[in-house]
């Protein structure tokens, strides 16, 4: 036996599925272009009845099933390129980083279009001459003076601009940065909990999900993490932990997720989370680390030419420089300073033009040269400035120049690379999660008509009913 | 591929992106006439043309030492046209105050004419030429040559306060730097081959020490001791100071040319840099320098593309279905 009103409910569950799925449309257009949204779909199921479990179960030829439901709205994503992602966006993050700070520091060193250190040096090297053939004078003398002095407050305000650099780089890592990310991964635990929450009672948070996976993004520009889950039988089940080399970052099983904290160790910058030190492999933050840190050819082992690299290569200079000329004019100091921050012309020299010394034999008036020439030989002359490096000191700004160009200029390529990547990978990414409007139109029709459809059913059923019970059996009347 | 307006939209924001911003690159270096404007743009061109331009700027010294050296010797030159007519005249004077006809008065009055050249030789060889005394060898800030006050060498010459008579040869060198590669011995002096010596003493061209037979080689003493005999109207051994006198004028020639080859040197060095400036100035340009006709059809090329993105953005970005809905 059919019962009078199954049809009815039947067709209600379709009137109402229909407006889920209309709602549903509606809230993926909304969120068309909100960061992070992936689409939602409706998972709507047939009723199947079985009568072998149901008590009251109608049995036989009529076991037709009771019209739909909507068992679950499903979110459509691809775990697989969120991780491709993550990866990509991690090494991007590190050379766009690089790319940055090399930036600045070309700023400072490039003399394609300004004139800088090398061209100060060639400037002594004509004015030295113009004494050779002048020497004894005065006023050339002193033109060889303001061209040292030139140098010296050109070493001083390269090297003071570097650590400005550094500076302000190590203060964004500090207050912005590492803020941030300790935001992001507090806020990523908390979300863990609401989600695991939302599982228990039976839910299917999708923007929450959302959310949780845009903080992951976030986080993976700072840091190349890994993702885990936790299977159905775990009580960690919903929620994600995340991992930055061996250092578990988000552990559902603790309370809080680690705090990261920056420290000082032996002169170099280090990443802490909690007491252990982070492995950086990328990101972000492993760049600006290797800015901060690398001494290029001035460590063990060659490292990154970070700003200590160019802070050590202006002292080399500033001392070998100094000594250079010292020991050429016979135990009265030309310039003093331990190094680039504290390098000036003597005060000696800076009270007498004369101090220095054009010959080495008798009267400097006499108009003799000999001292001058060597000098000018010196400023030509190959010396062993750092360890690694024999050459002039003019060569040494050169390279100085070169390195931070060449550096730049290979980093800019492979943040190049790495954004063609990024962006390819979030193509895809968005194909598979993105709202398509004429989906959502389709869509939109699609429900609309169903709507429709199971009005006009219920009607029918109405109609019927009507039959029945006004029209039947009143024959005669 | 399923697509989305969102990565339509992203994907054009990206492209019209590039586009300006090829368009601005392109743009600063058509202002700047350049190739390149930082050195990361394109570090191996960048890091030859910055020694290309080192070298240009060493040329312009090199240049400008060889000009002062230049204008050195042109002085020299003068100075030693001078000298070689004072000796000529008085050469004249000499032979003529030798002949038999002149008397005391007339032999007198010669003395007194070459004295006169004296001083006139000694005030041509302590010319100073732009504040440098330019026959004091390698110590131009001192007069090379004075007059000695001693009672028994009075009226000699004296060069940096030594008799000249005394001494035998010029060791002195004054070099300047044209390029030649500077460099120095063990004892930190110059390798002359390296380094041209622009030194000139007044002893080379007056003449220095004594001859096999005693007699002065200085053409001032020489002078001198002949003034002195013709003041004292002796004639004994006059021939032979008449014809050391004449040794001495050859060798004021024999200056006079040899200054003219060291000119010739230096002009002819001069030229070899200026052609060398002008090929280190056209690869400058070739590194450097832009293009200006091709760079600007890049431009339109490239304006061309923005505007075409341009247009097409106002019509990627509209219709969907929805659009068409009645």
């Amino acid at each position: 036996m059919r019962p009078t009103f199954s049809g009815f409910e039947i067709v209600k569950s379709g009137i109402q599925s229909a407006q889920v799925g209309l709602d549903v449309t509606g809230k993926n257009v909304a969120n068309m272009g909100a960061e992070g949204y992936s689409r939602q779909v409706v998972d709507q199921k047939a009723i199947y009845y079985s009568s072998s479990t149901y008590k009251y179960a109608p049995v036989g030829s009529q076991r037709l099933g009771q019209g739909v439901t909507v068992d679950q709205i499903v979110q459509i994503r691809d775990k697989f390129l969120d991780i491709r992602f993550r990866a990509a966006n991690s090494e991007y993050a590190e050379f766009a980083k690089k790319t940055e700070v090399l930036e600045h520091i070309n700023d400072i060193l490039d003399e394609t279009t300004a004139d800088g250190l090398g061209v100060l040096l060639e400037e002594l090297f004509e004015r030295l001459q113009a004494l050779s053939t002048n020497s004894g004078k005065i006023e050339f003398a002193s033109l060889v003076r303001s061209s040292a002095q030139k140098i010296t407050e050109t070493v001083q305000f390269y090297y003071n601009k570097l650590e400005e650099i550094s500076a302000l780089e190590k203060e964004n890592l500090e207050t912005i940065t590492l803020v941030n990310l300790n935001k992001y991964l507090d806020e990523i635990a908390k979300l863990n909990k609401t989600i695991q929450n939302e599982e228990l009672v039976g839910n299917t948070p999708n923007d929450l999900y959302d959310a949780r996976n845009l903080l992951l993004d976030k986080v993976s520009k700072y840091l190349k993490i890994e993702v885990g889950e936790y299977p159905d039988d775990s009580p960690y089940k919903g929620a994600l932990s995340v991992k930055c080399g061996n250092i578990m970052l988000v552990d559902p099983a603790q309370s809080d997720p680690v705090t990261l904290s920056l420290r000082e160790e032996d002169g170099k910058l280090k990443i802490y989370a909690g007491d252990e030190e982070l492995d950086l492999i990328t990101g972000e933050i492993k760049g600006t680390l290797d800015i901060l840190n690398g001494e290029g050819s001035f460590a063990e082992v060659e490292e990154f030419k970070g700003i200590p690299y160019y802070l050590k290569s202006l002292d080399s200079f500033a001392v070998k420089f100094a000594e250079v000329f010292n020991s050429l004019n016979g135990g009265d100091a030309l310039f003093v300073g331990t190094g680039a921050k504290d390098f000036a012309i003597s005060d000696g020299w800076l009270a007498d033009a004369n101090y220095l010394k054009v010959t080495t034999e008798g009267n400097q008036d006499s108009g003799k040269n000999d001292n001058v020439l060597r000098m000018i030989h010196a400023l030509e002359q190959k010396h062993e400035i750092t360890e690694k490096f024999v050459g002039s000191l003019s060569e040494f700004v050169l390279i100085l120049m070169s390195d931070a160009a060449i550096d730049k200029n290979y980093y800019t390529d492979r943040a190049s690379a790495a954004d063609t990547v990024v962006s390819a990978i979030d193509n895809q990414r968005e194909s598979v999660k993105g709202v398509s409007l004429n989906e959502e139109t389709v869509n939109m029709i699609k429900y609309q008509r169903a709507f429709e459809a199971s009005a006009r059913v219920m009607t029918a059923l109405d109609e019927m009913l009507d039959i029945i019970i006004n029209r039947m059996g009143i024959v005669g009347r | 591929m399923r697509l989305t307006n969102n990565i339509i939209s992203k994907n054009y924001l990206k492209s019209l992106n590039k586009s300006l911003n090829e368009l601005s690159q392109m743009n600063t270096l058509i202002a700047a006439k350049r190739k390149y404007m930082n050195f990361a743009d394109d570090p191996i061109n960048a890091m030859r043309a910055m020694k290309v331009r080192q070298n240009i700027n060493k040329i312009d010294v090199y240049v400008e030492n060889l000009r002062e050296a230049a204008d050195i010797f042109s002085q020299y030159e003068s100075v030693i046209s001078n000298v070689n007519n004072i000796v000529s005249d008085a050469l004249v004077q000499v032979s003529q105050g030798m002949n038999g006809t002149s008397d005391a008065t007339a032999r007198y009055t010669i003395a007194q004419s070459l004295r006169a050249f004296q001083d006139a030789i000694l005030a041509a060889v302590n010319t100073q030429f732009a504040g440098k005394y330019i026959f004091s060898g390698e110590t131009v800030g001192v007069p090379p040559f004075s007059i000695s006050e001693e009672e028994d060498t009075k009226g000699m010459l004296l060069y940096k306060g030594m008799l000249v008579d005394n001494i035998s040869e010029v060791t002195e060198k004054r070099y300047i730097d044209i390029g030649l590669g500077l460099s120095l011995d063990e004892y930190s002096n110059v390798i002359p081959n390296t380094a041209r010596d622009i030194a000139v003493t007044g002893l080379e061209l007056l003449g220095c020490g004594v001859d096999e037979d005693g007699y002065t080689k200085n053409l001032y003493n020489m002078l001198g001791i002949i003034a002195k005999k013709f003041e004292e109207n002796d004639m004994s051994g006059m021939d032979v100071y008449y014809e050391k006198l004449q040794k001495i004028a050859d060798n004021v020639r024999v200056q006079y040319v040899g200054v003219g080859e060291k000119t010739e040197y230096i002009n002819f060095f001069l030229e070899r840099l200026d052609s060398e400036q002008f090929n280190l100035k056209v690869k400058q340009s070739r590194l450097e320098g832009l293009d200006l006709a091709e760079a600007i059809t890049t431009f339109g090329e490239l304006e061309l593309a923005y505007n075409a993105c341009l247009q097409i953005g106002t019509k990627i970005l509209q219709p969907s279905l929805l659009d068409f809905l009645d």
